[in-house]
């Protein structure tokens, strides 16, 4: 388990015992989205989304899910992370509460409610921690919707992509190790040489990222901040570039970036599957416990990167079907 | 233009990185909450279409590629000797210290006929044209690529296209970073010593070089030089997506010239600033700011005649300030648009060539666009034309067109069609060479009033293939190319001389280029060119200006244990380089290369490497009596990331 892993881990663990003592009566600071319209489908349960109503993506993602429910007037509270503590009544008024991101998922990973939970915008190795219960005595259920593809999902595109290519290689560092473990193991059994590196710290980036590209033929970018951030990211698709080996990204940015492609799920995707999710937990009361993947994706191709190296790429709707088709075949 | 101008390049070299220095620095992505926007939010455009290589498929022309491989494996030691392994590309050396590189022939001491740039500004020299290699601050160690375009392509490369295009690409100051000290020592007195350091500090990336570099230059020749420079790359994210790239160089010394009082005093200043601004994964625009500086001090006399001494100065000053702005669109799915605009200053001040110390000037406005169609899956139409609006002649148009047909994936046919036109430089606008004698002046060569451009139209069918999942690569291209107008004087029994639009010319030929990288540690690369030159002119004489054939090949591979061998052979037929006077035999030369790395630690390594140049022994070059001989070089190069 990496260290940041387990340093979230502790971290909530620590707070559990504390959040634990805090009156569950406190100021209430509501934001109430009055312009839903009453509907004869329109949603009963009342929903508690926590995240950051400032930031964009949040912003972005609240305003869908009200677009995309029908919801009744009051029946959509949003909190702020650091504002749960004091409204413990929201929290147990709510029928489903649902975090974007990690400080909202740490702010209720220790709710004395039994209010369901699903957490939503968090990779799996940081889902898995909230998913898990940290005292072994959560009182409500848990669920979880990752913001990244399946592994076995990249692996189809990629093959895909490149039928006659047998050498992946990847970085990995603590975060992305368990994934790393995954993709070793998925790609060795589909018949992929690999060649990956382990990185404990930035200096080490460039000459083992160097060291797996001379035996590569194409490189997988795994989601870790420590390898794949603002500042490394340009030194990597340069180096990759140099020696005509495509990057295969995590992100519709970092194919706009100079990655060769990618398979993602946007936010409108996020969203469209949240909403989902919560009809479902409606109609049956569940959640993924398990957490899961989106279902809802897209593909991004470089176009112009492709021309530069010369290669020749199905079109992003071709490549979907073929997706569809290999998803449904196993 | 004074010596003062010395101290104001300092203070740019230094007061300029220093305002970048002062640009916000964002924190350090690295602490960044691995959700929300790490998937979701934005990253730098990195390989915006303005930094990726030319597809060599869908091309509308033949391209050689010179990438960071090619470069290790030729174990070329300056930047003119990479384009011996061009096909069709002439290499010569007036002197040790003054390479002239050609296509096609068609160049006498200044190749005037070429376009060169570094990082998209123009080097080309202002007064005499050509490109003065051994003025340029660039180290070969800089060079990321240089993409050779073998045709006429002002549509795309802007004023002087007209033969062909060198296009140096540097290295990205984010890659390869850290530290190096590379020494290197060899025959003919060859001494080198770079240093280089390269990091980052938030959004700002920095590369630095100092060099230094002596060489006694050409066997039996007075030719030898000593040369410093320092070389500065910075490139800067202002957002996610705008970027600021800075390139400011620098070099001077003293250069041996022809006899021991003759020597000059060389000092050259190139700077450019680009700020590129990406729309859309499809659209973006550039605004490039160039400005260089050259300076020559070379005044001397000589005994031509007995009791009869003659003065020369050759004193030069050349500035240059460019800027141009380039905008690309796909305006819909299948089609894509190039389009900009440019302005230029030129002076000059060259008293041997203008019979005067004043500075000419002259300034140039173009335009030029290039639509890209994709008529089908398999048909590429590409039109485009460069308009230029020039103080030294008349206004000109530079048309091409191109069709490429894929007719499988990986092989393209390609048929071009195009014209180009060279504008004369100041001092051929301008040239009033005078003999300056202890018995009188001499009036020598002047030009007309009102020269014209010179023109050529140029058209070709080639192919390029991918093979064998792209590992190897392979190009031909049969040409023709007419000449008219080209500048030169008829050869009378009375003096001056008169230069004007006078010659026409023509060639044919055919190409070839294979490259073929099995592996990441393998390399071959081989080319071929057939020219036949026709011209009615005896003087100067076109039609021996190139060889009739040349061929290079070229092989490269890491052993266990981190050893690296590689070997290069060029060879091509006799030539004479236009107003040597010296026919020259043809040449052969053989390059060896035997390299060890040694890792010191997981961060450091040390290369040392063994360098034979012309292990087959002499030849000739550019003036009677100056040769190559075979030349041995040691190098140590420790790095540290």
């Amino acid at each position: 388990m990496s260290t940041d892993v387990q340093t979230i881990k502790q971290q909530l663990k620590e707070e559990a015992a504390i959040n634990r003592s805090h009156s569950p009566f406190s100021t209430v600071v509501v934001v109430v989205l009055g312009f839903l319209l009453f509907s004869p489908i329109a949603m009963a349960a009342k929903i508690l989304v926590i995240g950051d109503v400032e930031h964009p993506l949040h912003q972005k993602l609240i305003h869908g899910l009200s677009k995309e429910l029908t919801l009744k007037p009051g029946k959509l509270t949003i909190l702020r992370p650091d504002q749960i503590a004091k409204n413990s009544l929201a929290t147990t008024q709510a029928d489903l509460i649902i975090t974007l991101g990690l400080s909202a998922a740490k702010s209720v990973n220790n709710l004395n409610s039994d209010t369901p939970i699903l957490f939503t915008l968090l990779p799996k190795v940081l889902a898995d921690n909230f998913i898990e219960c940290p005292t072994q005595l959560c009182p409500q259920k848990r669920g979880a919707l990752f913001l990244e593809q399946p592994m076995n999902r990249r692996l189809n595109l990629i093959h895909l992509l490149f039928p006659d290519i047998k050498k992946l290689s990847f970085l990995y560092g603590d975060f992305s190790a368990s994934s790393a473990n995954e993709l070793d193991e998925l790609a060795k059994k589909a018949g992929y040489i690999t060649d990956k590196a382990h990185i404990e710290n930035k200096d080490q980036l460039s000459r083992k990222f160097n060291a797996v590209l001379e035996q590569s033929e194409l490189f997988i970018a795994l989601p870790d901040p420590l390898i794949h951030n603002r500042n490394s990211i340009p030194q990597l698709l340069l180096g990759s570039y140099r020696y005509n080996i495509p990057i295969i990204g995590f992100s519709k940015s970092y194919v706009s970036a100079g990655a060769i492609a990618a398979v993602f799920s946007s936010l409108e995707d996020l969203t469209k599957e949240l909403t989902l999710l919560i009809q479902t937990f409606e109609r049956s009361g569940q959640l993924p416990s398990a957490g899961r993947y989106p279902s809802l994706y897209r593909i991004q191709i470089n176009r112009n990167v492709a021309r530069s190296m010369n290669l020749h790429l199905p079109s992003p709707s071709l490549l979907r079907k073929g997706l569809l088709a290999l998803e449904e075949g196993t | 233009m004074s010596n003062k101008k010395k101290n104001n390049h300092f203070a740019y070299l230094i007061a300029v990185p220093a305002i970048f220095a002062l640009l916000p620095i964002q924190a350090n992505a690295d602490s960044q909450e691995p959700s929300n926007s790490y998937f979701l939010g934005e990253v730098p455009t990195v390989l915006s279409a303005n930094r990726l290589a030319t597809p060599q498929l869908e091309a509308p022309a033949a391209i050689t590629v010179i990438d960071k491989q090619l470069i290790e494996a030729s174990g070329a030691k300056e930047i003119a000797d990479l384009f011996r392994l061009v096909p069709g590309m002439q290499v010569g050396h007036y002197s040790g210290h003054f390479p002239i590189v050609s296509y096609h022939g068609m160049s006498d001491i200044f190749s005037r006929r070429m376009q060169v740039l570094v990082d998209g500004s123009s080097v080309y020299l202002p007064s005499s044209g050509g490109v003065t290699w051994s003025d340029l601050p660039w180290q070969i160690e800089d060079i990321e690529r240089i993409e050779v375009i073998r045709g006429p392509a002002g549509a795309t490369y802007g004023p002087n296209s007209f033969l062909g295009v060198i296009n140096i690409i540097t290295t990205h100051a984010s890659q390869d970073q850290g530290s190096t000290a590379k020494a290197t020592i060899g025959d003919q007195g060859y001494r080198r010593l770079l240093l280089s350091n390269s990091g980052s500090n938030g959004n700002l990336d920095y590369r630095v070089n100092l060099a230094y570099l002596e060489d006694d230059g050409l066997q039996h020749s007075y030719d030898s030089q000593r040369t410093s420079s320092l070389n500065t790359r910075l490139d800067y994210k202002l957002t996610t997506n705008d970027s600021l790239q800075l390139n400011l160089g620098y070099s001077e010394g003293p250069r041996d010239f022809r006899s021991a009082d003759a020597s000059q005093e060389r000092e050259a200043f190139y700077s450019s600033l680009k700020w590129e601004h990406n729309i859309s994964q499809s659209e973006s625009f550039y605004v490039n700011a160039m400005y260089s500086y050259n300076r020559v001090d070379n005044q001397f006399t000589s005994n031509i005649a007995p009791g009869i001494t003659s003065f020369t100065n050759n004193d030069q000053r050349a500035e240059r300030l460019d800027l141009e702005f380039q905008h690309t669109l796909e305006p819909t799915d299948n089609t894509r648009l190039i389009w900009g605009l440019g302005h230029r200053e030129d002076q000059a001040m060259a008293p041997l060539w203008l019979n005067n110390h004043k500075t000419e000037k002259s300034h140039l406005q173009r335009f030029f666009t290039n639509i890209e169609w994709r008529l089908t899956e398999q048909l590429i139409l590409n039109v485009g034309a460069l308009a230029e609006q020039n103080s030294l002649a008349d206004n000109n148009i530079s048309p091409r067109i191109a069709l490429n047909y894929l007719f499988l994936p990986n092989h393209s046919l390609r048929l071009i069609a195009s014209s180009a036109n060279r504008t004369p430089t100041i001092t051929e606008a301008h040239l009033d060479f005078t003999l300056k004698t202890s018995i009188g002046s001499l009036p020598h060569t002047t030009s007309e009033d009102n020269l014209e451009s010179e023109q050529t139209e140029y058209f070709e069918l080639g192919y390029h293939g991918q093979f064998l999942n792209n590992k190897l690569s392979g190009d031909i291209k049969l040409y023709r190319q007419n000449f008219d107008d080209l500048l030169s004087s008829k050869l009378t029994s009375s003096l001056p001389l008169i230069v004007d639009n006078r010659d026409s010319a023509s060639s044919k030929g055919i190409e070839l280029e294979i490259n073929y990288r099995p592996s990441h540690q393998t390399l071959f690369h081989g080319g071929f060119s057939y020219i036949d030159i026709d011209s009615q002119s005896a003087n100067p004489d076109y039609s021996r200006s190139a060889p009739t054939t040349d061929f290079n090949l070229l092989a490269s591979t890491h052993l266990d244990n981190n050893w690296r061998v590689s070997s290069a052979f060029y060879y091509r037929d006799e030539m004479e380089w236009l107003r040597s006077e010296n026919r020259l035999g043809s040449f052969k030369r053989l390059d060896l290369t035997v390299a060890k790395t040694v890792k010191l630690t997981g961060k450091e390594a040390i290369t040392l490497s063994f360098m034979l140049q012309n292990a087959l022994g002499k030849n000739e070059t550019f003036v009677d009596g100056n040769h190559y001989d075979n030349r041995g070089f040691i190098e140590i190069d420790y790095h540290v990331h």
